[in-house]
């Protein structure tokens, strides 16, 4: 499972808007995968790692 | 003291005169003969004066086609190096890393694409040591496609000024698929770094 899907189960009330605006997942291809690099968004906390990875 | 005034040997005259403020004002003239430029002429006597020389000054790419995941950065590692008479593509880091300060024009190509029909968003991120920033003008490419395969290139021109011994320059995607979550196909067409002025 992705790192967007991850968000899309936390947040399915979330709308395309809000993925885009609201965080940044990024992979800098150095073997270490995608990584949260930032959340704006104005209502709903960032997840934590320990929630991300709970998402089956 | 007011301005000195040089008389022709036959006609005319020079005068020389000092600007109205305090301090000195020195005028060294060199060693040689020669003609002084005025400001209302047109420099085209002047001799000795190279222009840019934009023969290797530049860096020349294409790539391969990244699968991007959906909602996702990702640095473009696909590239391959057409001309780089310099070695200022680090084809290891894949980063631009010149080894000469200045002012920097860069162009780029890129043919995005998606599975399905439906809208695919795209943007080309120039990073500038690791970090995405605005004024390099990298959120202005945005990418709408509504059939199955790239019906054009997205367009891209940026400057950067890069000190010559640290700064570098990474290119990253971000796909975003409206119709659900499938990959985003990025092909880098052509790219080229050049070298414009300090």
């Amino acid at each position: 499972m992705t790192l967007f899907e991850k968000i899309k189960t936390l947040y399915p009330e979330f709308t395309d808007d809000d993925h885009i605006n609201s965080y940044v997942i990024q992979n800098d291809m150095d073997g270490k995968g995608e990584y949260l690099a930032s959340w704006s968004h104005p209502t709903a906390p960032r997840p934590t790692e320990e929630q991300l990875q709970g998402v089956a | 003291m007011a301005g000195v005034i040089l008389n022709g040997s036959t006609s005319g005259s020079v005068t020389l005169d000092p600007p109205a403020v305090a301090g000195s004002t020195v005028i060294t003239l060199p060693s040689t003969s020669g003609t002084m430029l005025l400001s209302n002429g047109d420099g085209s006597g002047l001799t000795g004066i190279s222009g840019a020389n934009f023969t290797n000054n530049y860096v020349r790419l294409s790539g391969t086609q990244l699968n991007n995941a959906q909602n996702s950065v990702t640095k473009y590692i696909l590239e391959t190096e057409l001309s780089d008479t310099n070695g200022w593509w680090d084809s290891t880091n894949h980063k631009f890393l010149p080894n000469k300060a200045g002012w920097y024009q860069v162009n780029c190509s890129w043919t995005p694409s998606r599975a399905a029909t439906g809208v695919l968003q795209f943007y080309h991120r120039l990073y500038k040591n690791g970090t995405f920033q605005d004024e390099l003008g990298g959120r202005n490419v945005s990418y709408a496609n509504s059939t199955n395969s790239g019906p054009g290139h997205v367009n891209c021109t940026y400057f950067a000024y890069l000190n010559g011994s640290t700064d570098y320059l990474e290119n990253y995607v971000y796909t975003y698929d409206y119709g659900g979550g499938g990959d985003g196909w990025v092909t880098l067409t052509h790219m080229y770094i050049s070298w414009v002025g300090v």
